[in-house]
């Protein structure tokens, strides 16, 4: 599936949802003390990951958002708190991207106890390298056993990707 | 130590352009503010502005009530800073307290504002305090230096105007004054005012040294403003966020955040706000969003270039719901849904507790009641609130309370809205020191008919209960008898009676005394106490007063003048003001009530608070001491003087009025005071050969008298009574290192044990404290820890253990102090970890219960700090109410005089010897409080880099430093600190002449030293100290064959001094060590005059310069200005 499809698809379910709650998170990404420290956001450092790609704020027209620049390994940042979901539910993760090389707009799923129950969410390829992102939109629907999410953003190895505008609904 | 400024939490401000300090950067201003008082609607518009004023103890909060903002605006060559926060009510004035209408006067003490100033220079910190009718105080200071005060900023311009309850004060501060700016500004603006304590903008209280906010100045930048953040104490937050002014095109990306903490360990919670919007000028982003949740909320405003990203604004702000920043602690806040808001102050000591109800308005709440511990009560209605104070179940365990609300729509329940906790102290209910023993050196009360003796003292009663004569040491110190004087139905009357009825019991422990006088058909009765310290204690009432009118009802105690040349008299909530030294000159009133200094804090605490709570008319010895401890009863007029000293005719009058407002009284009033005559006993000789030593150093033959410091023992500070995990090992440890200057390995391996086990909890903690300069607060620990550590390890001759001790604060982590807050909490203090408290019972049992286990592990001496009346507030724990419901503050003179005696009980059954029991008066000497104390430490009123002499007076010391009055040792703080003086000379130096011109004062009067830690070239110089201690120390002034004669009682055996000059002396069995301090600024040279025969001594008699062993050529001594000489006497010697 290619990102126009996964957009279309997204759009289309999103229209269908009718009554969607908008979840309130921190978006702002707001660049703190540290390298690859964005307020709220935790970077995946872990060690198969070396070396470390940039995570830095980053800013488009007044819109917030974050650049993920791979250093050869997937690059990737997770939302501190963890939202609250029930199996079931429908979340939409809605983004505008840009960049090169392919990323992924999904989340971290967890059960009871934190227990991991992987990652959800699908991998693209940004329409425009530079100038206005383009929109995407990740409908996900929250399986079993499932009590929590941290939604991700990812820059896979050798990928420069900005995400800007992050925003999640839930379907009631 | 007093007045603790720390550098604290930097929680309300995050950083902008740069991480460390936050940067703002605000447009260069083209239309710059008219100084008026009046915040314009558009007047700020290019300049940055911050909502919202941040405490930093107990909690990093939002001040409640503290609605407003700071807004600084420049134009490169002036700062303008323009407050704009709430009044106090919406009368005239706003209820806010202005009394300084001098430059540089007390300002501090009045509702005020503050600002502090740095350019490119960090040796130039301008501090600015304002009031509300604009008057200004204003010092420069340098880096980690003290204040120079005499600093005026040349061109500064204030106006304040207070209007429909707000404040609104600015000032313009031309930059020139604070030295090259090239790199900006460092800035803070503060709010401090009674009830919510000291605020700022970003949560630090040390406005001078403290972290500050920098603000640069740019062509072109947005002006961003924060201009409100609603009522979050009551729930209502309401940020907004404003771009005032910016360049066509400019477009600014703002973010409002709010979440909500959770849990005890402050986990994050809901984000309940997350908007943002792209501003222009002229545009802003508002939200509001009301909660009931009692969580705390975290505020996050910020403001981004929207192109570039650049972080332009960002104010990160803490509150909650129902927080509170001063006052009585609530043990507990709930809701009572839909219908109330409930307080609960739980007092565990007195199985009490209270419950404040404010029904919601839409309630219209008729009535409440309350169900604990299977009763139930009905709440008494009060303006906007229910409130009872209740039984409190004395049973360990959760107690649940019930509320029903009634109410129109009838009656609403509220089954288990909240419960009530009693927990179990080991400490509790203890018995420390309440033996009835007559503590050495005291002697039992010998009664003889209307006269009863104590040590060096006796009192004659006569009529209403009133000394008709007070002898002390021999000598009588009234002129007539005391008497009550009232004025009723316009005639003025005196009280007249008989002798009272008295008995002496408990094997002259104390003696009971009943009288009763009428004048006028006004009847009074006495009832009163004394005790073997010479403490007397009356109660009176009056009655017959129906129908009639009393305009004043008087104490009047006649002193003989010749007898009473010196006053010290006491305020309360503060230190360092009290009128000491000689009664002013004169015939009349010389001096009254209303030239008392009285802070803030003592004015809202009083009902009357024209009052004076302390006097003490005598001289270096004899004297005699009146006090109150509240004003209950008393009608004082608030612009009348309540106090009168009064010279006439060889008689100084002490007059106190408890009434001087005609008043017509249904029932007659109650009122209490008490008196103590002086010297209240001798000091203990013994204790002369005590040097009290922070380094560990001490002059020849002397004992070392060190401070086991809580950082030594395994404590998490100064304030805390109990060691990490109630394991006592370390701190016996280090008590017994120090009393045998042994076990050295043991106690090395028990620091590492115990450092090693707690250092995790402890760095945790410290990793939310602000920074001390340039330490990290946990790297600043340590340092401090290592070198009391050291301290205690380098020690290796027996020396005497003491321990600090503050009874005032207390450390807000520890179980007991949660469970008992609001029992024994008075008010915050913004000192790191620590919170005022007042000596309730309780109290005094929990910090007795530990004093207690300190000495079981070696400990000796106590040393209680900050002890002057600090006032409690709390009705229902030690304020008293008067029959029409006033209340009125407790100053806790009965309190400190109740800790220090258990103390000194507990002390001595110990077999502590000599007891040390050191008050930390500063210059408050309270003889009914420290009659037991065996120390009295002085002299942290005055540091800096002036002579001593010209920083104490001579009256001054006689009056109040010299320990004689209460019969106990003197120790004064060194005080020696450069401020301004040119850094080489004071080295090469003045630091080594100022410590000469200390001891000119110190040594003939007898006053000891305290050496402390410090920085070089700080406190005193260690080495002309001991070149002048080491001669006390071979002369063995301790000896029992060695008597003192201090300047004050020279009997002429040592002579020829020209005035300007006080001569002490030590005499032992052949030889005297003569003591000469030259006290005035010329330099001298007289023959000293020996007389032979009084001395003891056989001629030809010899002179010695005891520190350079020289002798005086024909007894001839030099003495510069200001300077010191120990000269030894000797005659021939006689075999």
């Amino acid at each position: 599936m290619n990102i126009g499809q996964t957009a279309l698809m997204g759009l289309l379910l999103a229209a269908c949802a009718a009554n969607a709650e908008e979840i309130k998170f921190d978006n702002r990404f707001l660049q703190d003390e540290g390298e690859r420290n964005i307020r709220g956001w935790v970077f995946n450092a872990v060690e198969g990951y070396k070396p470390f790609g940039d995570v830095t704020a980053a800013m488009w027209k007044g819109r917030a958002g974050v650049r993920l620049a791979s250093k050869g390994k997937d690059t990737t940042v997770y939302l501190k708190e963890p939202i609250s979901v029930k199996p079931g539910d429908r979340l939409t993760l809605t983004a505008c991207v840009r960049g090169t090389g392919r990323g992924r707009l999904g989340v971290f799923q967890y059960g009871p106890n934190w227990k991991w129950m992987g990652v959800q969410g699908e991998t693209y390829t940004p329409e425009a390298a530079s100038g206005e992102p383009g929109k995407i939109v990740q409908s996900l629907l929250i399986p079993e056993g499932v009590v929590s999410v941290r939604p991700s953003l990812t820059a896979n190895n050798g990928a420069d990707i900005a995400f800007f505008d992050l925003t999640i609904e839930r379907e009631k | 130590m007093k007045k603790k400024v720390c550098a604290l939490l930097a929680a309300g401000m995050c950083c902008a352009a740069s991480f460390g300090t936050p940067e703002f950067a605000v447009p260069v201003a083209r239309e710059l503010p008219a100084v008026d008082g009046v915040i314009g609607p558009r007047e700020y518009d290019e300049g940055v502005r911050f909502a919202g004023f941040l405490r930093a103890s107990p909690e990093a909060l939002l001040v409640p009530g503290g609605e407003g903002f700071a807004t600084f605006l420049t134009d490169g060559a002036t700062l303008y800073a323009a407050w704009r926060v709430k009044a106090r009510n919406i009368d005239i004035g706003g209820g806010l307290r202005a009394a300084a209408t001098e430059r540089d006067g007390a300002v501090w003490d009045d509702d005020e504002v503050e600002l502090a100033v740095e350019g490119d220079n960090p040796d130039r910190i301008a501090h600015f305090i304002f009031n509300p009718v604009g008057t200004a105080y204003d010092s420069l200071s340098a880096r980690n230096g003290k204040a120079d005060v005499t600093w005026n900023c040349p061109g500064l311009k204030v106006a304040s105007v207070v209007k429909q309850g707000w404040w609104e004060i600015e000032a313009a501060v031309p930059l020139a004054s604070i030295g090259p700016t090239e790199n900006g500004l460092l800035v803070n603006a503060a709010r401090v005012g009674p009830g919510d304590g000291p605020s700022s903008l970003n949560a630090s209280h040390a406005h001078i040294q403290g972290p500050k906010i920098r603000l640069v100045w740019r062509e072109g930048a947005a002006a961003i403003q924060m201009d409100a953040i609603g009522v979050p104490a009551e729930g209502r937050w309401q940020p907004s966020l404003a771009v005032t002014k910016a360049p066509e095109g400019t477009a600014v990306r703002a973010d409002v955040f709010l979440r909500e903490i959770v849990g005890d360990g402050g986990r994050e919670g809901p984000v309940h706000v997350a908007e943002s919007r792209v501003l222009k000028a002229g545009e802003r982003l508002g939200v509001a969003f009301n909660t009931r949740s009692r969580s705390e909320f975290r505020l996050e405003v910020t403001a981004r270039d929207a192109d570039t990203g650049r972080l332009l604004f960002s104010r990160e702000l803490y509150a909650r719901r129902g927080a509170r920043t001063e006052g009585v602690p609530a043990t507990g806040e709930f809701d009572l849904e839909g219908a109330a808001e409930v307080v609960a102050y739980h007092y565990p000591g007195m199985n009490r507790v209270r419950f404040n109800v404010f029904p919601l308005p839409e309630t219209e709440a008729e009535a409440v009641t309350c169900s604990l511990n299977g009763k139930t009560a009905a709440l008494e209605k009060r303006a906007g609130y229910f409130t009872v104070l209740a039984e409190a179940p004395s049973a360990e365990g959760k107690h649940p309370v019930s509320f029903a609300v009634t109410s129109a729509a009838g009656v609403k329940t509220f089954p288990d809205a909240w419960a009530l906790e009693k927990k179990r102290f080991e400490w509790e209910g203890n018995q420390i020191g309440r033996e009835k023993i007559i503590l050495p050196p005291f002697i039992p009360i010998r009664g003889s008919g209307d006269t009863l003796g104590v040590l060096l003292r006796e009192y004659r009663f006569g009529a209403a209960g009133l000394p008709a004569s007070v002898k002390a040491l021999g000598r009588e110190l009234l002129a007539a008898p005391a008497y009550f004087e009232a004025v009723v139905d316009g005639k003025r009357v005196r009280f007249t009676g008989t002798s009272p009825d008295i008995a002496v019991t408990g094997g002259g422990y104390e003696a009971s005394l009943a009288a009763s006088a009428r004048a006028e058909g006004v009847n009074l009765a006495v009832n009163g106490t004394l005790e073997y310290d010479g403490f007397i204690w009356n109660e009176l009432s009056l009655s017959g007063t129906e129908g009639k009118t009393l305009d004043r009802f008087t104490l009047v105690v006649p002193l003989k003048d010749a007898e009473a040349p010196l006053m010290h008299i006491c305020t309360a909530d503060s230190i360092r003001y009290n009128p000491t030294g000689k009664v002013p000159a004169g015939e009349g009133v010389v001096w009254d009530g209303t030239k008392l200094h009285r802070s803030t804090g003592f004015l809202d605490d009083m009902f009357a608070p024209q009052t004076v709570p302390y006097v003490w008319l005598g001289a270096e010895k004899r004297g005699l001491s009146w006090f109150i401890n509240n004003t209950c009863g008393m009608r004082l007029d608030p612009a009348k003087p309540s106090v009168r000293i009064v010279r006439e005719n060889g008689v100084l009058r002490m007059e106190a009025d408890f009434v001087n407002v005609p008043s017509r009284l249904k029932n007659g009033p109650a009122f209490a005071f008490g008196f103590e005559a002086t010297p209240v006993k001798t000091a203990d000789h013994t204790m002369r050969r005590h040097f009290q030593t922070g380094p560990g150093h001490f002059p020849e033959n002397m004992i070392p008298r060190q401070g086991v410091s809580f950082h030594a023992g395994g404590f998490w500070n100064g304030w805390a009574r109990i060691p990490y995990g109630g394991d006592w090992t370390l701190f016996e440890l280090a008590c017994r290192r120090v009393n045998t200057g042994g076990v050295s390995n043991e106690y090395a391996a028990a620091y590492a044990a115990t450092t090693g086990l707690y250092d995790h909890v402890y760095e945790r903690y410290a990793s939310d404290l602000p920074d001390i300069g340039k330490q990290t607060h946990w790297d600043w620990i340590k340092s401090c820890r290592d070198y009391a550590y050291k301290t205690v390890l380098k020690n290796s001759v027996p020396a005497y253990p003491f321990k600090y001790s503050d009874p005032t604060l207390t450390w807000v982590k520890e179980e007991a102090v949660i469970a008992y807050a609001s029992e024994w909490v008075s008010r915050s203090t913004g000192y790191i970890g620590a919170t005022r408290t007042f000596p309730t019972p309780s109290y005094i049992d929990y910090i007795l219960y530990y004093h207690k286990k300190e000495t079981d592990c070696g400990i000796k001496g106590i040393y209680f700090d900050d002890m002057f009346p600090v006032t409690c507030r709390n009705p229902d724990t030690s304020c008293r109410t008067d029959g029409e419901g006033r209340v009125h503050g407790n100053f806790g003179i009965l309190e400190m005089r109740e800790l220090v005696k258990r103390a000194s009980v507990m002390q001595h059954l110990a077999g502590v010897e000599p007891r040390l029991l050191q008050i930390h008066m500063t210059n408050c000497l309270l003889v009914p409080c420290f009659a037991f104390g065996t120390s009295m430490l002085s002299w942290e009123d005055h540091f800096g880099e002036e002579l001593f002499q010209k920083r104490f007076n001579v009256d001054y010391v006689r009056a109040e430093s010299l320990g004689s009055q209460v019969g106990a040792e003197a120790v004064a703080l060194d005080g020696i600190q450069r401020r301004a003086y040119d850094a080489k000379e004071w080295r090469e130096r003045r630091f080594a002449f100022l410590t000469r011109t200390q001891q000119a004062i110190l040594l003939p009067a007898g006053v000891k030293l305290w050496l402390r830690p410090a920085v070089p070239f700080a406190g005193v110089d260690r080495k002309e100290l001991f070149n002048m201690l080491n001669v006390l120390g071979r002369f063995e002034t301790w000896a029992d064959d060695c008597a003192f004669t201090p300047f004050y009682e020279n009997d002429g055996a040592i002579a020829g001094e020209p005035a300007d000059v006080l001569v002490g002396s030590y005499r032992r069995k052949g030889k005297v060590l003569a003591l000469f301090g030259n006290q005035g600024g010329q330099d001298l040279a007289f023959p000293i005059k020996a007389d032979a025969a009084k001395l003891g001594l056989v001629e030809p008699l010899e002179f010695v310069n005891g520190e350079t062993g020289e002798k005086l050529p024909n007894g001839v001594l030099k003495l510069p200005a200001y300077d010191v000489r120990l000269i030894l006497v000797t005659g021939k010697e006689v075999p």
